[in-house]
């Protein structure tokens, strides 16, 4: 056990390692190119020679890589062309706005996501299954930026409940955050909901429920102790995996609804070639999808005694 | 129970693949919303009232008259171009590249699937590997940084989606291949001597389709989704092509006061990839049934 | 006077599906007394499982019952309210399954699993039924029963998990006790272990038992009467002497004509399969469910009306469903069929294999093997393995599971490798050539049938394009028709008809699709043939054609057949030398007669006193062996078998590994034991009374080139 997660962390290491040099080689093997996006496409040969001395580019590809990448380490992520501030003074903001609109977010689609999962699943083929499972598979066909406008239509200029920008000028405002959670859920519960009740549709027709029935135990103790460890095992993983999903997702809906999160710097900096923010908010997001592919991993270890005690 | 054939005729497989659907309603619907559109696209230059790169009179609401004759069904948007046309035509684009990018991501990832499944060892750990690498991504963000590199045209939107799902596409080809490569019938082509690709491809590879089909339908609902967002963001195919993400970018400005010009593109994408993932539904409860 | 704890009348169940109602179960009728225990004996497919499920009032959602009543204890199962069933389940009835595995909660300790039991059925606190459970799981003879109340299923083997699975239905002491083949999945050695301990138990408990089984043997051993079922009816009912002794259905007769017994070989008893195969429910004929299988069939009789059982006359407690019971007459052996075989020697050495090794390395990843820096273990596969097989002969390799014996049969076919000593196929070494090294003529020269008929085929293509994609591989055939031609050959060697060439695999049965597996591995005229289990996961009827086939095609083409398996009993009847492994190692071999009877290797003795055996006149010896089969990784230090044997002598079985030494010309044993002591070990199998009509025929002595 403790060898699999060393194991899984070296893992992890390794790809990120991987994913930095490509994304540096990417972005930063073309020196003059970079020369170009930090001071502008008017600027001059000498203008653009001089900078690249100053900043130590015409040093061997390797030795620049392992500059960046300790300075990486360190925190100093570089300067922002397009914001002209350290990338570091932007970055932690923006990402502590996505962690609120991803929390939010979570402890909707989760909970809502196994309880309808569950009730799906435990009795395959009933009215509450099929239900459950038309409203998965249709709002799992609605794409975020279509539930963005068909909701902003209905609650925003119809209604007029909601505010139809999240742009959180005024300080923080819950109710700005009512609808890109509600677009991230309904895109991302489906999926969710789907997985669990898979799952538990299978523990339910496999033969220790059936010894559980007929060892007579009471219905509700078959799905607490005997069905729901089971069947929860596979949702786990699923939705530690959904991070990685949910971090697309925030890059729509942020865009949409102009929210300052991290998503929006992403796109932000990519649509404006800021290198040095794209490469930091890069690794930020494969950190994060590694990070929870690393404990979905170990949970998925854990949670199941066969692997667990092996 | 079930008629035996003794003619296996390619007409009759497509007969009983149709019968099968017929086990599932869900099924059903799914394929009728797709034939739906799938004729839309055949017939878009019968169907269109308009033409969808014309300017004709901009900004008009839903039902409103077009002075040179016919309705704009569904108005017009900022430059005077009809609405219903643009979704007509981009029905075309949309089915264009939607299932050419699902196909190059298949041919791809079965290629690395069935190689990693069936060698194991070696060869299946670096290519899983790199296919955890690309998979670390989130893949919005793979998208936005291949297209913000390589620039958006319909051939790179098709490189992106293939470079971005074959991993995924590998990891359910794999799965099956180390599967599959444990039965006997693989087992007696080994001992006859039959060769690596053989295997793979003759007694591997049809076995896993029914699993297979199931993940393309799915996927290729991804895969409009993707082009969808791509064209939110502004980074999908150029300007004057009707594209659905595209007409619901542009339409964003004005959203307030002309709402129409978003919500009917949205209808459409929506209920193209809904009536991918019934048929994706009802095919995997079909096949469950077998 | 005994009270009635069953009672099952004209009970019938059907499912439902779109097609419209399918009977399954038709016109049950069963009276259990307490104490008694019935055998429930079938086929697959002829409901013997409904029935256990109907009692225990769970059948699938489409099932249903149509008829009749299910009474316990004088209570209407069939009216009771889910919490009544639930007050009934596990606490009065309960039940034993066929995959011990499955029947347990991955996820639970089994001590919980348990302890639950005795809190939901009585009011006691969870101290005193931890004391109760572990109380059980002495009695089922578990090794630490402390250890397993803390452990979870998969940390203990198959065997015991089945020990598990009984104490928890004996926990709440019910007086019905369903068992659903409970011993199917497990070893044979292992199996005679649960058998025994079910029999002590049931006595021990006074509890009434249904078994169902499909093995006639296990019935034998632990019922007192016997209930048999052919497609959703009871076709013979009786005490279980009666009909094993005189059985009046002529199913029941072709059951028995099915099964090898190992009293006899082939020479004495040709297995007798029972011709077609069981309808589809939906596909029964009128009449007699059996009529257009049945030897005695009599059109305008057996298919006009539904037949009703009726009970004999000197033994109202014998009952027959069938309309010619008194005409027919089964005892009367039928002309026996002459052999064609009889004294075909054995002709020239294919195939030999002298000290082949397998080993394996596998790598160890746990923290504690890598530290001590010794993560790389060796599995020992196959060790010193020696014998050789003639044109004509047939060579049998005995062991369970994880014996090594399917590691075996890939360094033979080449998947593998030997990591050491010489395979000689026609003289050429073959040992270290890789199936792709080896020449077309080669691979065509040994090929297999293979265990698993839902597997053996590959489902997409038709049976005619897999065959004719054998032909064209192994090349002696070029053409579109020739290659046609030998494919309908092929389907007439193994007695299908031609049209199967454009089925796909799913529109056969599994004796058929075993079939095509054979009709495969013949398609080059092999020399050798390996056979891998290529019955045992098929009905006893359809396995005895199956079985029939490749015998006949094997005297045909005098091809040697070395077949792998681990029922004694079709080993003994079909093979001409067995060779018995235990742990990579063989512990004895020499002639099919040699091997049978004393001197026995101990392992060989207790193997074949595990043997279930379905005929009332034999006597068998119980040997039961303790404990488990250890993990190849892991083997004792001396003799393989030290760890479970009953006859062992000293710490020299610990401590140095028996050579192979030779018994008698042929005939070779690796025990310490000395061969006086062995010699003196009394037959596993006497015979009760000396009622057989003619004496066996005394099969051809057989001149072994190995000698």
């Amino acid at each position: 056990m403790i060898l699999l997660i060393a194991r899984r962390i070296g893992l992890m290491l390794l790809t990120m390692l991987v994913v930095s040099i490509i994304l540096f080689l990417a972005l930063e093997l073309n020196i003059d190119s970079v020369a170009t996006k930090v001071l502008g496409p008017y600027s001059s040969e000498e203008q653009r020679q001089l900078w690249l001395q100053t900043n130590g580019y015409y040093a061997p590809v390797m030795e620049r890589y392992f500059t960046w990448a300790g300075n990486f380490i360190s925190g100093d992520f570089g300067e922002s062309i397009r914001f002209r501030v350290p990338v570091a003074d932007i970055l932690w903001d923006r990402l502590g706005n996505t962690l609120i609109l991803a929390g939010a977010t979570f402890g909707v689609m989760v909970p809502l996501a196994i309880l309808m999962g569950i009730l799906s699943g435990m009795k395959e083929g009933s009215l509450t299954d099929r239900l459950i499972s038309l409203i998965c598979i249709v709002t799992t066909s609605i794409p975020e930026f279509a539930s963005a406008v068909f909701l902003s239509a209905v609650f925003v200029f119809s209604l007029q409940w909601l505010p139809g920008t999240s742009t959180m000028l005024n300080g923080f405002d819950p109710l700005q955050l009512v609808l890109p959670v509600l677009v991230l859920v309904g895109y991302g519960f489906g999926y969710v909901a789907r997985m669990t009740r898979a799952s538990m549709a299978e523990v339910m027709s496999t033969h220790y429920i059936r010894t559980a029935v007929l060892k007579g135990l009471p219905y509700h103790r078959i799905i607490m102790k005997h069905a729901l460890r089971n069947a929860l095992i596979a949702p786990f993983t699923i939705i530690m995996l959904q991070i990685n999903w949910l971090l697309s997702g925030v890059i729509v809906v942020e865009y949409a609804f102009a929210y300052k999160g991290f998503g929006a710097l992403l796109l932000e900096a990519s649509l404006a070639s800021d290198v040095y923010l794209i490469e930091a908010c890069t690794m930020i997001a494969v950190c994060v999808a590694v990070l929870t592919q690393l404990i979905a991993d170990i949970g998925y270890s854990y949670l199941n005694p066969r692997i667990r005690f092996n | 129970m079930e008629k035996t054939s003794n003619n296996p005729h390619p007409l009759h497989s497509l007969l009983t693949t149709i019968g099968l659907l017929r086990e599932s309603r869900v099924a059903m619907l799914g394929a009728a919303i797709c034939l739906f559109w799938v004729l839309v696209a055949l017939f878009a230059d019968v169907l269109a009232p308009h033409d969808p790169l014309s300017n004709l009179m901009p900004m008009q609401k839903p039902l409103s008259e077009n002075p040179q004759g016919g309705l704009f069904w569904l108005g017009t948007d900022l430059l005077g171009r009809d609405i219903l046309s643009r979704i007509i035509y981009g029905t075309q684009t949309v089915l264009i590249y939607a299932p050419l990018a699902t196909l190059t991501a298949y041919l791809v990832g079965i290629v690395m699937g069935l190689a990693g499944g069936y060698y194991q060892g070696r060869v299946d750990m670096v290519l899983s590997f790199v296919a955890n690498v690309i998979l670390s991504f989130p893949v919005l963000v793979l998208y936005i940084l291949i297209i913000a590199t390589i620039g958006s045209s319909g051939i790179n939107i098709i490189l992106a989606v293939t470079f971005a799902s074959a991993p995924g596409i590998f990891r359910i080809v794999r799965g099956l291949a180390m599967d599959l490569r444990n039965r006997e019938y693989v087992a007696a082509a080994q001992t006859r001597g039959e060769s690596a690709l053989w295997i793979m491809f003759v007694e591997i590879l049809p076995n896993a389709r029914g699993p297979l089909i199931v993940d393309a339908c799915l996927r290729m609902g991804y895969v409009i989704i993707t082009i969808g967002v791509l064209g939110f963001l502004g980074m999908g195919l150029p300007p004057p092509t009707p594209d659905w993400g595209g007409m619901i970018s542009d339409a964003r400005k004005l959203f307030p006061v002309f709402p129409h010009m978003a919500i009917f593109p949205c209808v459409a994408i929506s209920s193209l990839v809904l009536g991918l993932n019934l048929l994706s539904d009802g095919l995997r409860e079909i096949s469950l049934n077998d | 006077m005994t009270e009635n704890i069953l009672e099952i009348s004209n009970l019938s169940i059907s499912y439902f599906s779109r097609s419209g109602e399918i009977p399954a179960v038709v016109d049950f009728n069963l009276v259990l007394k307490q104490g008694e225990s019935i055998g429930l004996v079938g086929e697959s497919g002829c409901g013997k499982s409904t029935v256990a499920m109907a009692i225990m009032q769970y059948l699938n959602g489409n099932a249903r019952i149509v008829g009749g009543s299910i009474r316990f204890k004088g209570r209407e199962l069939t009216r009771l309210s889910a919490k009544e069933l639930q007050q009934i389940r596990g606490n009065e009835i309960a039940m034993i399954y066929q995959e011990p595995m499955a029947s347990l909660n991955p996820t639970l300790l089994i001590g919980e699993q348990l302890i639950e039991v005795l809190r939901c059925h009585q009011k006691i606190n969870r101290h005193e039924a931890q004391a109760q459970a572990l109380d059980m799981l002495v009695n089922v003879h578990l090794p630490d029963p402390a250890r397993v109340m803390q452990a979870y299923p998969h940390q203990i083997s198959g065997g015991q998990q089945q020990r598990v699975v009984i104490a928890m239905a004996l926990l709440a002491k019910p007086a019905l006790l369903l068992l659903d083949e409970p011993t199917t999945a497990l070893d044979v050695t292992v199996e005679a272990g649960i058998v025994d301990l079910i029999g002590e138990l049931a006595a021990r408990f006074n509890t009434s038992m249904i078994y169902i089984s499909h093995n006639l043997g296990l019935i034998l051993e632990t019922c007192s009467r016997v209930n048999v079922m052919y497609s959703g009816q009871i076709v013979e009912t009786g005490a279980v002497k009666n009909v094993f002794d005189r059985m009046k259905h002529p199913y029941t007769k072709g059951l028995f004509d099915c099964i090898p017994l190992p009293s006899t070989d082939k020479h004495s008893r040709p297995l007798k399969p029972i011709r077609g195969q069981l309808p589809l429910p939906h596909q029964r004929p009128k009449g007699c469910f059996f009529g257009p299988r049945c030897d005695h069939f009599q059109p305008g009789r057996c298919d006009s009306a539904t037949i009703g059982i009726s009970s004999l006359p000197r033994q109202p407690d014998h009952a027959v469903r069938c309309v010619r019971w008194q005409e027919i007459d089964l005892d009367t052996p039928q002309a026996p069929q002459q052999e064609a075989s009889g004294g075909t020697g054995h002709g020239a050495e294919l195939l030999k294999i002298s000290d082949m090794q397998k080993y394996y390395e596998v790598h160890d990843r746990s923290l504690t093997a890598l530290l001590k820096g010794d993560n790389v273990k060796v599995v020992k596969a196959n060790e010193n393995i020696s014998f050789s097989a003639h044109a004509g002969e047939t060579v049998a390799i005995v062991g369970e599971s994880g014996c090594g014996k399917s590691t075996f049969a890939k360094v033979l076919m080449g998947l593998e490798t030997a990591s050491s000593g010489e395979v000689l196929l026609n003289g050429e070494s073959i040992a270290d050539k890789h199936v792709t090294e080896r020449r077309p003529d080669q691979t065509r020269a040994m090929q297999m049938v293979f265990q698993n008929p839902f597997d053996t085929l590959n489902p997409s293509l038709s049976i005619g394009t897999q065959l004719a994609r054998v032909i064209r591989k192994f090349g002696a055939i070029e053409g579109k028709a020739a290659i046609q031609a030998r494919v309908l050959e092929l389907l007439n060697l193994v007695k299908l008809p031609a049209e199967f060439a454009h089925r796909k695999p799913r529109q056969l049965s599994g004796g058929q699709k075993q079939r095509i597996g054979i009709a495969r591995a013949f398609a080059g005229n092999p020399s050798v043939v390996v056979a891998d289990e290529p019955v045992s996961a098929l009905d006893v009827s359809v396995g005895a054609a199956v079985t029939r086939l490749l015998m006949d095609i094997q005297q045909q083409q005098h091809t040697s057949v070395i077949f792998i398996s681990h029922d004694l009993s079709l080993v003994r009847y079909l093979a001409d030398r067995v060779v018995v492994i235990y742990l990579g190692n063989i512990v004895e071999q020499g002639s099919t007669e040699q091997v049978f009877a004393p001197p026995y290797h101990p392992y060989t003795e207790a193997l074949i006193s595990a043997i279930p055996v379905a005929d009332t006149t034999v006597q068998k010896k119980r040997v039961i062996l303790e404990g488990e089969i250890p993990s190849a990784m892991n083997p004792p230090a001396g003799c393989p078998f030290s760890s479970r044997c009953p006859r062992k002598i000293g710490s020299i079985c610990d401590e140095k590994k028996p050579e192979l030494t030779s018994a008698q010309s042929g005939h070779k044993i690796a025990c310490h034991i000395p061969l006086a002591e062995l010699l003196e070990v009394e037959p596993v199998f006497a015979l009760n009374q000396t009622v057989t009509v003619s004496p066996p025929l005394q099969p051809e002595p057989l001149r072994s080139a190995t000698a």
